[in-house]
């Protein structure tokens, strides 16, 4: 794998080297340069948006607009500040003193969009990059409650027809959780999921400055893509967001989440601890394996690194008690196992027997596949038939954890003596359903 | 106690929205509703696994926003009120969905009800349900005092049936303007939880100490650091735990064109807890994005995550995570005035007991052929995780294709939209898996009426090697009718909204089938 990073690092510098050009390493101006320390429209700052912002009319100040912030003029004192509003083509001063703080201020039509320049020039006739000062600013017609419930409505619909591309247009740069990673999860949720559905109303809103709040119920269901089991979970979480080019930008989510379950204990910012939250919650393992697990799993990541094992083995040497020696199994290790001591359970002709602390239960001829078993009826004492083709045995281990095996081929050798196959599947993370 | 704080709260909050009400006329007031009726019929022998609550129900939303002066201050005021029959929507008919309001002064600022604080990442970013006060002093310093308690809901306050952990929380906070260039902030925040209602979700008691400056040493170029120590108590129902842990957080952005450029370093001790801000404990994490303009017409994205648990060594394994990306933007391309292509490629890399590399290959080309816009996206993933879990390949399409016309004053939108994917395992874990989906859509405006219309039909079918195949016809009709000023309303907009689905699966007894009417409208005035 780390050749994969090394090459991907290699196909990088290939790639970049012959198109770069003096520029390329620029990380902030230089001590000498003329350009802003900072520049806000009223509570707004330059750096928080990525050269567009939506705003709300509540964010106007007696309907005013103030473009203010500090201007650096190097060695030169400022000479002049001015503000275009149209996209760099027409220019008004603004007031300024001696140390560059100025101070701009219009009454803005809420219909237009407003292509915001700044522009210094010191007294040498040096000016800043205006690319560096500019963003175009807009205004959202609607209350801020119904802004939040548009924004999650888009981010659910792009969610539902599982497109990441549209989805992280509305992710905030600054997304708690990682925009890198929360676009990776988004991307493995959509090979496990399909025929997603998602409805939601708001239960809470709020807003202070550049963040929005909201607390909402849901009901989600789902299809697993490799089992066509259906999911279906409802509940209360909550989100905030940030003022950005599409108007609320997503900044964080909590547990349980409804989008990028994949890596939930990374993406995650805290749980809702609501009695309206259902027992179990869709959860994602990274291997793609679809399982509801509860919130306290969830949040705490815990069995999130564990992936469902599966594979086929046989038992056929056995021995009646006491002896030490019969073929067996250790779902913990995923092996087979010769001595009884080591095993979980094993086999006494054709009878399935355990070890303490696992038990078993005879599903009878079930698929293993979308299979949920029940969490109690274990027998303690084992002694279960496995000799009749397509049968499922529950296996539940001390540590509560949940194996299935399936007879696929039962051949009687004769004597009381059995050779038998099994498929199996267990899930060291708890989980009951088996994809 | 927590019951006299809460009915405290809201006496505070109501008396206030009451006063200010009452004893000044509004600048501004304005009342919105939105309204709507819901029929919905679903039959099948799986009818149970629909989303929707069959019959009729309805939904309301009623919400109050006045701006005013008072006694010399400015004063804003929001409430809402949210009222359904609807238990799938929400389980109480009558519920408060917003309540808040601000004083405004020259140099002070009073929050009530609902209100948003930010002190820092570590410490307090949230929202609260209480009071919060700030002071600016003439030098720029300010002061932040904020009481009030984090709750998804204002009825979790009252009623049973919706109640969640309560969480109180205490913040203060000093910002120290050094220069225009510099300033450094220091916060205390401490929190309390009680009554917990979700088994195996704790409760905390958090107390957190932290330090944050911002520093622009040059034009375009922010530094910013962030230290926070907690001490925290954990109590799961059956053990009491007391813990302490430090938080650090590093970040330069460089804004200059033609990059941008973000550097990241964090490091959570295992042991650090914030229930109001944003920490993953055990966890050291570097990031680095570039997005620099190489050419008027292209544009090159990239980055690269990387993060380690295990700081203190005391887990068996140590897990590394590695995710690189590489993207490029090209317009203009074929000399196309339209054409725009999305290169980009994504690792996700996973090095501990389980291991995991997935490739994800994307290209996205938009462009506009004659009067048809088209967006075409093709990606192609490879993801393998070892120990047998899975060897995936996975292609998928999507095709959108829609043309606009006008005749007379009717604008017609068609469009046509296509998908596919195919998921491909060498294990059999995860099989074969296939997936289509084709749709029509027309889009009919009336702008000199405000009309705007858009019916959409369609089928999507999906097959797997092993469960239940799915294949499933929609079809929806939205109107939305934007009336505009209607005396004594501002503004009026009416709306219908209709769908179909008939989900039929492999398994007959699975198979459903909804039908839904909506009718709405939405006053302001």
């Amino acid at each position: 794998m780390k050749t994969k990073l090394l090459t991907l690092i290699a196909f990088f510098l290939l790639v970049l080297t012959p198109s770069l050009h003096a520029k390329w390493w620029i990380f902030g101006g230089g001590e000498e340069e003329v350009g802003f320390d900072y520049i806000s429209i009223n509570a707004l700052s330059f750096d928080d948006v990525n050269k567009e912002a939506v705003m709300l009319k509540e964010s106007l100040d007696k309907g005013y607009l103030h473009v203010r912030g500090k201007a650096r003029t190097g060695k030169n004192p400022v000479g002049a500040i001015t503000v275009s509003l149209d996209g760099a083509k027409t220019w008004q001063k603004a007031k300024f003193e001696k140390d560059g703080g100025f101070d701009f201020s219009f009454e803005p039509d809420l219909a237009q969009t407003y292509d915001i320049y700044v522009k210094v020039i010191d007294t040498a006739g040096k000016a800043n990059e205006i690319e560096d000062a500019h963003v175009k600013v807009s205004f959202s017609d609607v209350d801020f409650y119904t802004l939040i419930g548009e924004t999650l409505g888009k981010l659910k619909t792009y969610y539902e027809q599982e497109d990441d591309v549209n989805f992280m247009r509305y992710v905030s740069q600054d997304f708690e959780g990682d925009d890198m990673t929360l676009e990776r999860a988004l991307r493995k949720d959509f090979s496990a999921l399909e025929d997603i559905r998602l409805d939601f109303t708001l239960n809470n809103v709020a807003m202070s400055g550049n963040k929005y709040y909201a607390s909402i119920s849901f009901n989600r269901s789902v299809m697993a893509s490799s089992s066509g089991t259906s999911y279906s979970d409802r509940g209360v979480t909550e989100f905030t967001f940030a003022v950005g080019e599409k108007g609320a930008m997503l900044l964080s989510m909590k547990n349980p989440l409804i989008f990028g379950l994949t890596y939930a204990a990374d993406i995650a910012s805290g749980t809702t601890s609501s009695a309206q939250n259902s027992q179990l919650y869709l959860s994602i393992s990274d291997s793609g394996s679809v399982t509801q697990r509860n919130l306290a799993a969830i949040a705490s990541d815990e069995g999130s690194n564990d992936f469902m094992s599966s594979g086929n083995f046989y038992l056929q040497v056995s021995c009646t008690p006491p002896c030490n020696t019969a073929d067996g199994f250790n779902f913990s290790n995923d092996e087979k196992t010769t001595l009884i001591s080591e095993s979980e359970f094993y086999k006494e002709g054709g009878l399935l027997f355990v070890n303490a602390g696992t038990s078993l239960q005879n599903l009878g001829n079930v698929s293993l596949s979308g299979l949920t078993v029940p969490s109690a009826g274990y027998d303690a004492f084992g002694g279960i038939s496995c000799t009749t083709l397509g049968d499922v045995i529950a296996v539940k281990l001390a540590n509560n954890t949940y194996g299935v095996l399936k007879v696929t081929n039962p051949i009687d050798l004769g004597g009381g003596s059995w050779r038998v196959y099994f498929d199996y599947k267990y899930n060291p993370n708890g989980s009951l359903t088996f994809p | 106690m927590l019951l006299s704080k809460r009915l405290g709260l809201l006496s505070i909050v109501s008396a206030c929205v009451l006063v200010n009400t009452s004893t000044q006329a509004a600048d501004t007031f304005r009342i919105e509703n939105d309204f709507y009726i819901q029929n919905n019929s679903i039959s099948g022998p799986s009818s149970a696994s629909s989303m929707l609550t069959n019959g009729t129900t309805y939904y309301n939303l009623i919400s109050v926003y006045t701006k005013g002066q008072w006694e010399g201050f400015d004063y804003t005021i929001n409430a809402g009120l949210k009222l359904t029959d609807d238990e799938r929507k929400d389980l109480k008919k009558l519920s408060l969905f917003t309540l808040s309001g601000q004083i405004k002064g020259n140099s002070q600022v009073l929050d009530l009800g609902d209100f948003f604080r930010s002190y820092s990442k570590y410490s307090l970013n949230t929202s609260l349900k209480g009071a919060g006060y700030t002071y600016t002093f003439d030098n720029g310093d300010t002061l932040d005092v904020t009481y009030g308690l984090a709750a998804p809901r204002w009825d979790s306050f009252w009623d049973n049936e919706v109640e969640s952990t309560d969480r109180e929380v205490y913040g203060v906070r000093y910002n120290k303007k050094v220069s225009d260039t510099l300033s450094i902030g220091i916060d205390a925040v401490k929190t309390h939880d009680s009554n917990a209602v979700v088994s195996g979700i704790p409760l905390y008691d958090t107390s957190l100490l932290t330090i944050n400056s911002t520093y622009r040493p040059i034009p375009g170029l922010k530094l910013y650091g962030e230290f926070s120590h907690s001490q925290n108590e954990t109590d799961d129902g059956s053990t009491n735990e007391k813990n302490k842990g430090n938080a650090l957080f590093l970040q330069a952005i460089g804004n200059k064109n033609p990059s941008r450029v973000q550097l990241e370093y964090e490091r959570i001790d295992p042991d650090f807890k914030t229930v109001t801000g944003s920490a993953t404990p055990d966890r050291e994490k570097a990031k680095a994005t570039w997005r620099y303009k190489m050419t008027p017409k292209t544009t090159l994205n990239t980055g690269f995550l990387w993060f380690r648990n295990n700081l203190e060594g005391d887990k068996t394994e140590t897990t590394h995570t590695y995710r690189p990306n590489i993207g490029f933007t090209f317009k203009d391309v074929f000399e196309r005035r339209y054409a725009v292509v999305d290169l980009n490629y994504k690792l996700n890399m996973i090095d501990g007991s389980a291991k995991t590399s997935d490739d994800m290959f994307d290209l996205n080309y938009r462009d506009r052929f004659g009067i048809v816009y088209s967006d075409i996206g093709v990606s192609y993933n490879l993801y393998d995780t070892n120990n047998n879990q899975r060897s995936q390949k996975e292609l998928r399409f999507n095709g959108t294709f829609n043309t606009r016309h006008t005749l007379d004053d009717l604008v017609l939108k068609p469009s046509i939209m296509l998908g596919t994917w195919n998921m491909n395992d060498e294990l059999d874990i995860n099989g074969n898996n296939t997936y289509y989906q084709a749709a029509v859509g027309l889009g009919l405006d009336i702008p000199s009426q405000k009309i705007s219309s858009n019916l959409r039909v369609g089928q999507n079918k999906s097959t797997r090697d092993t469960g239940d195949d799915l294949e499933k016809f929609f079809g929806s009709l939205d109107v939305y009718w934007n009336i505009g000023k209607v005396d004594p309303f501002s503004r009026v907009m009416v709306y219908a909204k209709a769908y179909v689905n008939d989900l039929q699966y492999s398994t007959a007894s699975n198979d459903y089938q909804e039908q839904s009417i909506t009718l709405g409208f939405k006053l302001s005035f």
